[in-house]
């Protein structure tokens, strides 16, 4: 669990302190039936408050030739830095609508970080390893979380509102876009859902070149 | 006759050449059999060993189009073509690709609903649904995402691939392929030195060649696929099938999983049998003089089997028309020749039978000749009432002095030859010749009641004969004069002797009694003495009475007749004969003596024998020495 994401929620429950009653919501998500689903993107939009909307900046990097952490949420208008903690250099690209970047061949750490404007799902691949892959989700809603091991994660403390619920995660084939909870006073909502994961492609990396070719 | 051999030496010979014939046509076939098997075993091998090449060249194909399409769908300049959605920018760059790639012939990129991005076979085709969404449906399903498949692209199978296209994630599929074509067949063909035919699925269930290294008759190749598609040849997808009037081993092989494409490679099993067909014409050629010379062989053995045959059949029909003097000269020790031997022996036997029948026609009547021959002759007899004639002519050994020996057998034949006239026309048995003494059977071996009439019969005929012959001075100036006594009884009549040498005559007292009978004739002065038995068995002739005698050797007296002449033929003469007899006779039993003696001059005056003058002596002898009471009536003869 991001610990910065943590401390941003933990900031915006504080800023509303006393202003109204707050409710909670709990949300579970399990994978084709069965496991927990962690590291999915669950985002709650409010339909009559607004929240106010502060940028921060994250971090991912490139350690043995994996984007860490894999899937990131970052609030519109945040930075992101690539540092390379390889002793190789990487070609960071993404074609995504929500941010078409690249950076050429690279080591060490980068002083440009790159601005996420635009809400929308960014893919990460790298011109050199094809099988390098991270997702940056850009949100434009303070209550966006990513499930834990468990496949859960909790918001407190949220104000009296109906809430648009959003679930995204690579490997879901479904568009999770449209649900609706309205939440009252002290109203402690728990919901579980089961979502369809596909498997994942596999990419061919650190094959045994001596293979029998005619196998 | 003649045919019937050459109908035997016909036999076997077919009998031989056929046998021949089939042997050499069994080895002909089967070694023929053998080797089309040897090369079909061969092709078949050789065949597999094609397949497996050919499949080895198609995936090969395959893999490297899914290198290359791997390549590309990581090649990041691309990625930028891809991104800007021009069309005509995306098509350019695939056709760049394609240039690069030799062993493809089409590139497609579909979105991820399927659409058509861009096609390097139409570059208008834009958004419109990719032909092929199972090869997709396939991709999406497999780890890697990648897949491939036959499709028929108007009516020309090709092999496409289907990887995904990352930019960096799953963005399209980029389809990459390459046809059967001709090229392909011609390639393989210099590989795998087979025919090679592609047969495709048209329409599903509807099958064409494509595409193939035999060009003409593809109607035998689309039915052995349609057969292997509806399982109806499960075993074996090897097969022999005719093409354009050659047999060609066949080999249908499935290019692809699906069973749309299949690679049919064929060897022609006449252009593999030639190096046999050398040695075909060699077992062809041995197979010939193999037949030649048997056919000689079993010529020559007919002749020599049939040869000796002829012979024999041609002396046994001789044999038959009668001429049994025929032999067979044949030299062989083996059954022909034992054959050969019996059939002489057999003449032989033939010839001297033939020889005794004419004997036994001379030496007996041809009746009893033929009678005796007709019978099983076997010793043992059997008793019969006979008669039994004998004859003897008086003083024979004083006659025959002064004469030679051919001189006396001269006149015995002529003599003898009149006697057995005589004696068979009155049904009579010429039994034996002792020396002039004739010995002759009545009522054997042929039962005759009337034995003791037709022997006496006999004895006249030979008496008048024997009389004619006198008066013709056949004889010269000798004068024959014959002795005859008759007896009749049972005898036993049979074959006696050994086996070897069987004589049919009888024997019994009898026998002796018609010797002794005759001896007394000289004494009587009578020509025939007849016994008391053949006396009351002649009951048409009529008897003078002559004694009542004992003869040697006999211990009960007989009396003894001379018969006169036939009761229907009875003289005046004969009458008083017979009647003044039995008066003297009747006087002198009674011891009458003067009487008696009376009685004997009237007999003397009518009767020429000895008897008045045996008579008048005995009474004589008796008048001095009367003979008392007990009398028996009886002259006692003491010599034979
Ligand atoms: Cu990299």
């Amino acid at each position: 669990m991001n610990i910065r994401l943590s401390k941003l929620i933990l900031l915006s429950i504080f800023l509303q302190v006393g202003t109204t009653s707050a409710a909670e919501l709990r949300i579970k998500l399990t994978k084709n039936g069965e496991l927990p689903l962690a590291n999915a993107v669950v985002k709650l939009e409010p339909r009559n408050h607004k929240v106010k909307i502060v940028p921060q900046n994250k971090v991912i990097d490139q350690i043995n030739k994996e984007f860490v952490p894999r899937i990131v949420i970052v609030i519109q208008g945040g930075d992101i830095n690539f540092p390379n903690k390889d002793n190789i250099k990487h070609h960071v690209y993404s074609f995504s609508d929500a941010k078409q970047f690249e950076l050429p061949l690279y080591e060490g750490v980068l002083a440009e970080s790159v601005n996420f404007e635009k809400p929308g799902v960014v893919v990460l691949g790298c011109n050199i390893h094809d099988w390098m892959r991270g997702y940056i989700y850009v949100t434009d809603s303070p209550y966006t979380m990513l499930t834990n091991r468990e496949g859960t994660v909790s918001f407190e403390s949220l104000p009296e509102d109906t809430y648009k619920l959003s679930i995204w995660h690579p490997g879901l084939n479904e568009d999770l876009k449209n649900m609706s909870y309205t939440l009252r006073g002290e109203d402690s909502l728990e919901i579980n859902r089961d979502v369809v994961i596909k498997p994942v492609v596999k990419i061919r990396r650190n094959q045994n070149r001596r293979r029998n070719r005619y196998d | 006759m003649l045919f019937r051999f050459r109908k035997f030496q016909t036999r076997l010979l077919s009998f031989i050449l056929l046998t021949v014939f089939f042997i050499q046509a069994a080895i002909y076939f089967s070694v023929r059999k053998a080797n089309i098997e040897n090369a079909k075993t061969e092709i078949s091998r050789s065949l597999q060993l094609g397949a497996e090449v050919f499949t080895r060249i198609i995936h090969e194909r395959t893999q490297n189009l899914f290198q290359y399409a791997r390549l590309l769908s990581a090649d990041y300049a691309f990625k930028p073509a891809f991104y800007s959605g021009d069309h005509m920018t995306i098509l350019s760059a695939m056709e760049n690709h394609l240039a690069r790639l030799v062993e493809a012939e089409i590139m497609l990129l579909v979105d991820l609903e399927s659409n058509i991005i861009a096609s390097s076979m139409n570059s208008s085709e834009v958004g419109v649904p990719f032909k092929w969404p199972l090869l997709i449906q396939k991709a999406e399903k497999d780890e890697y995402a990648e897949a491939t498949g036959i499709v028929m692209i108007q009516n020309r199978p090709y092999q496409l691939i289907v990887v995904p296209y990352f930019a960096p994630d799953i963005s399209a599929w980029v389809v990459l392929g390459f046809a059967f074509d001709q090229g392909v067949a011609e390639d393989i063909q210099t590989l795998v030195q087979s025919e090679i035919s592609f047969v495709g699925q048209a329409e599903p269930g509807k099958w064409r060649v494509t595409a193939g290294t035999i060009q003409g008759d593809n109607l035998k190749l689309i039915e052995m696929i349609d057969q292997i598609t509806k399982n109806e040849l499960p075993k074996s997808k090897i097969q022999t099938i005719s093409l354009n009037q050659n047999l060609f081993v066949s080999l249908a092989q499935p290019v692809d999983e699906n069973r749309q494409l299949f690679a049919v490679l064929q060897r022609s099993l006449d252009e593999s049998l030639k190096p046999y067909l050398r040695l075909e014409s060699t077992l062809l050629n041995i197979f010939l003089i193999t037949v030649v010379i048997s056919f000689l062989i079993s010529l020559m053995l007919a002749k020599k089997v049939t040869h000796p045959v002829k012979i024999l059949t041609e002396s046994a029909s001789k044999i038959k028309l009668g001429n049994y003097t025929e032999r067979i000269e044949i030299n062989l020790k083996d059954e022909i020749g034992q054959l050969a031997d019996s059939f002489n022996s057999m003449a032989r036997g033939l010839e001297e039978k033939e020889k005794v029948r004419n004997l036994l026609g001379k030496v007996v009547s041809t009746e009893i000749a033929e009678e005796l021959l007709s019978r099983d002759i076997e010793l043992g007899g059997e008793e019969k009432d006979v008669s039994i004639l004998f004859s003897d002519i008086r003083n024979f050994t004083s006659i025959c002095e002064g004469y030679s020996a051919k001189q006396i057998l001269n006149m015995l034949n002529i003599y003898l030859t009149a006697m057995s006239e005589a004696i068979e026309e009155s049904q009579g048995l010429i039994d034996k010749y002792i020396g002039d003494a004739v010995m002759a059977l009545f009522g054997a071996p042929n039962d005759d009641p009337e034995s003791a009439s037709h022997a006496i019969a006999a004895a006249r005929l030979m008496s008048d004969k024997l009389k004619k012959l006198n008066a013709q001075n056949v004889f010269g100036d000798l004068t024959i004069n014959i002795g005859i006594g008759i007896s009749s009884g049972r005898v036993v009549a049979g074959n006696m002797g050994s086996p070897s040498r069987l004589n049919y005559t009888v024997i019994g007292d009898t026998v002796n009694l018609s010797s002794r009978l005759e001896g007394l004739t000289k004494f009587y002065g009578v020509d025939v003495i007849v016994s008391e038995i053949t006396q009351k068995r002649a009951e048409d002739w009529v008897f003078q009475e002559l004694d009542w005698v004992k003869v040697k050797g006999k211990s009960e007296p007989i009396k003894i007749y001379r018969p006169l002449c036939l009761e229907n033929n009875l003289s005046s003469h004969c009458r008083r004969v017979v009647d003044v007899t039995n008066d003297f006779i009747h006087l002198y039993r009674k011891q009458c003596w003067n009487e008696a003696l009376a009685t004997l001059e009237t007999l003397k005056s009518i009767d020429s024998s000895n008897l008045p003058s045996i008579y008048r002596q005995r009474i004589e002898a008796l008048q001095l020495r009367p003979p008392g009471q007990s009398w028996d009536f009886t002259y006692e003869f003491d010599f034979k």
